[in-house]
């Protein structure tokens, strides 16, 4: 750092960057420049206008972890309002800029090997390639400087033409190509006040007597009289009188009327008070303005209001409330992406963006109209006011792409984040009312599908029956017998023992009877406890050829599925039955071997199982289980429906698809 | 049943009654129990019929 005396005054001027070569005398408001070891007063600087800037010299902020100090400031006045460049002084030897104005930061670096594009090939929303980088031009520039503080690296004077040129890239990049003497290009990055941990700032609350008020903060419309009070000099650029709705000019102390009296505004009837101060996000917000926005799709039009929120440091906001649904609406400054043209130029596509890892769908595209003005505005907004604009939604949020066409062509996005109602009402004590029809991002009731839950869960079961299979299910039991035609009792008393828990027994016929049935009466009698289980069993087959084709019924299994039986020694009586008069079926001694063939009606065997897994449990719980996602995907689709039904892109219903044939 | 946690829940329940009804073999049909059977039936089959079938007069075929 390097300290000199003023030539007009001798008081201390601080010189902290190397780079800086002029600087301006707090003391005297001289200009200095310094010349190696001389110094040199070249004149009188004009005063600083009071445009509600936080920011001030000896500011300190951190960027991308470096710390930095502010050291110097040039104030511009533009069409859209003032623009801040603060010189800053990194602790490295570095130096760079801050862009600043109504809470937008701009941290960029003179890039003076970039060559700047020729300013007559730029346009609004015309797509280039900067340093490896694709951007769009957002914004063509024409101010005038209107002072300086601090050093500079150069020199500059109040009412030196001040023309640039703003582009955006995908996040938060950014360039500026100052056009107004060589052209030079500064590269940055966009960045929200809290990402700059910035300290020693200025209290606003105090009046700085060097910095001149651009408005007062009370006044008198100049149509009705009335007494006014401007919350945000020399930031608003618009007042509409509260009594009479003539719209006020308050960039400058002449107080200019931009319109007279106008009822649509007075009669506006807003859930939001102008003037309300509230919470939200942790930060507090006061209610400047109060807009009302329409389109007109066939002939009907739809309207929603606007409520426009300021903080010093955080800049704008907006409150939008539609159909009693709320967003919290906040400025976009890097461009979404589109996978057809990679970068937006100058459209809102009809397609899909990404923006910060998240997919939007576009939504609807329209034309909006400002039908009535109410409060203070950093733009002079009139009734009337049209702009193209075109939202894509991503639940809970929504970005907006809005195109001004004309003298002051612009681009900006903006992202809303869909809030309930209560926030608002308690933030501000605002009458929300109950919401209707379905907000193009509000988040669906039903959350998420089920889908995945239902497969893990199916999965599990399955391993249930896989491990019951393995560790259960074992022949406890086996038989084989013939029924003769000619025997006197065919009832048989076999011994088994069932072990382990209480079980299910599974007993399993398989008979080869043939044109005939065949009944097995069964019993499992407990040894110990002298209860028996009666069951029974029936097969029955039959075939034949009817008309040159064979045909068959019946069925010639039988499975019996016995549950909770205990552990114990058994008797199993098997006594099997069939009709009468019927011939020997020669087939049957297949099944026994060493059986005298004439006298067998049919063979049969018998299985007993114990401890089997019951494959239709399984398919029940699965068939249960399956219920809720499909319950859900319908309320899931069917809000869906709603939503989308509002859009330009309705979902096809039977009539439309009928319709289209 | 709609929430993932309510579904989560319900799940789990649904996995547990699985294998409960695995466990104990559970089955909705079930059967006459007879008490009391005397040894002497069960060493003579034909005995038991004539106590215990009066229920099953299947008459079965075609």
């Amino acid at each position: 750092m390097v300290t000199i005396n003023c030539p007009g005054c001798g008081n201390a001027v601080k010189f902290v960057n190397a780079a800086s070569i002029y600087a301006r005398c707090d003391a005297c408001d001289s200009l200095i420049i310094r010349r190696d070891v001389n110094v040199e007063l070249l004149g009188k600087v004009a005063a600083l206008q009071d445009d509600q800037s936080p920011l001030q010299l000896g500011t300190h902020g951190k960027y991308d972890g470096k710390p930095f100090e502010v050291v110097g400031r040039i104030q511009i006045r533009y069409d859209s309002g003032f623009w801040n460049e603060w010189f800053i002084h990194f602790q490295d030897g570095r130096s760079g800029w801050l862009g600043e104005a109504q809470g937008v930061y701009f941290v960029n670096f003179h890039r003076p090997e970039v060559k700047a594009p020729e300013r007559g090939s730029l346009a609004v929303g015309r797509g280039m390639a900067i340093d490896a980088y694709d951007y769009v031009v957002t914004q063509l520039l024409s101010g005038a400087i209107v002072s300086f503080e601090g050093e500079l690296p150069f020199a500059a004077q109040s009412g030196m033409r001040a023309v640039s040129a703003d582009l955006r890239g995908g996040g938060p990049r950014g360039v500026t190509v100052d056009y107004s003497d060589e052209p030079m290009v500064f590269i940055g990055e966009y960045l929200r006040f809290e990402d700059l941990a910035f300290t020693n700032l200025r209290d606003l609350t105090q009046q700085d007597p060097k910095r001149l008020p651009v408005a007062p903060t009370r006044l008198d419309c100049p149509n009705c009289g009335a007494p006014q009070q401007l919350k945000n000099p020399g930031v608003s650029q618009l007042l509409v009188c509260a009594y009479c709705g003539s719209g006020i000019d308050t960039t400058s102390p002449k107080l200019h009327l931009l319109w007279k009296a106008n009822q649509a505004g007075q009669q506006m009837q807003g859930a939001i008070e102008l003037g309300a101060r509230g919470r939200l996000f942790d930060v507090e917000w006061e209610c400047l303005g109060h807009l009302r926005k329409a389109v007109t799709v066939e002939y009907t039009e739809y309207a929603w209001h606007e409520y426009l929120l300021y903080n010093p440091l955080r800049g704008y906001r907006w409150l939008v409330e539609n159909n009693g649904h709320w967003s919290f609406v906040e400025p976009v400054h890097g461009m979404p992406e589109n996978k057809a043209v990679r970068l937006l130029c100058g459209d809102l596509p009809i397609g899909s963006l990404e923006y910060e890892g998240r997919t939007y769908r576009h939504f609807q595209s329209s034309v909006e109209k400002v039908s009535a003005v109410l409060g203070e505005f950093y733009w002079q907004v009139r009734e009337g006011d049209l702009s193209n604009t075109a939202d894509y939604v991503s639940p809970p949020f929504m970005l907006s792409g809005e195109i001004t066409e004309g003298a002051n062509a612009e681009i900006t996005w903006s992202k809303g984040t869909y809030i309930d109602a209560g926030m608002v009402a308690a933030a501000f004590g605002a009458n929300t009312g109950p919401a209707s029809k379905v907000a193009p991002h509000q988040p669906n009731p039903v959350q998420g599908t089920l889908w995945a839950q239902f497969s893990a869960f199916l999965a599990a079961a399955l391993l249930i029956m896989i491990g019951f299979s393995v560790t259960g299910s074992r022949r406890v039991f086996n038989t084989q017998g013939v029924y003769f035609q000619d025997e006197a009792e065919h009832g048989k008393i076999y011994t088994l023992t069932l072990d382990g828990h209480p079980s299910n027994v599974v007993v399993h016929v398989n008979s080869n009877v043939n044109n005939r049935w065949a009944y097995f009466h069964m019993a499992l009698i407990n040894e110990e406890t002298h209860e028996a289980i009666d069951f029974g069993q029936d097969v029955s087959f039959y075939s034949g050829v009817d008309d040159g084709e064979y045909w068959s019924e019946g069925s010639r299994d039988s499975e019996t599925i016995l549950p909770k039986v205990p552990a114990g020694n058994y008797s199993l009586f098997i006594d099997p039955q069939t009709g009468t008069g019927d011939k020997p079926d020669p087939n049957v001694p297949t099944m026994l071997p060493g059986a005298p063939p004439s006298r067998a009606l049919f063979g049969y065997s018998i299985d007993v199982d114990r401890d089997v897994p019951g494959w239709r449990w399984f398919f029940l719980i699965a068939f249960v289980l399956v219920v809720p996602p499909i319950i859900q995907g319908m309320r899931y689709a069917s809000f869906e429906k709603q939503r989308w039904m509002e859009s330009d892109h309705p979902p096809l219903t039977s009539s439309s698809s009928g319709d289209s044939e | 049943m709609t929430g993932p946690r309510l579904y989560t829940l319900f799940g789990i329940l649904m996995l547990m009654l699985l294998g409960w009804l695995q466990y104990v073999g559970f089955a909705f049909t079930d059967f006459d129990r007879v008490r009391d059977v005397p040894r002497s039936v069960r060493n003579n089959p034909g005995s038991y019929r004539s106590h215990y079938t009066w229920q099953y007069h299947h008459t079965g075929g075609k």
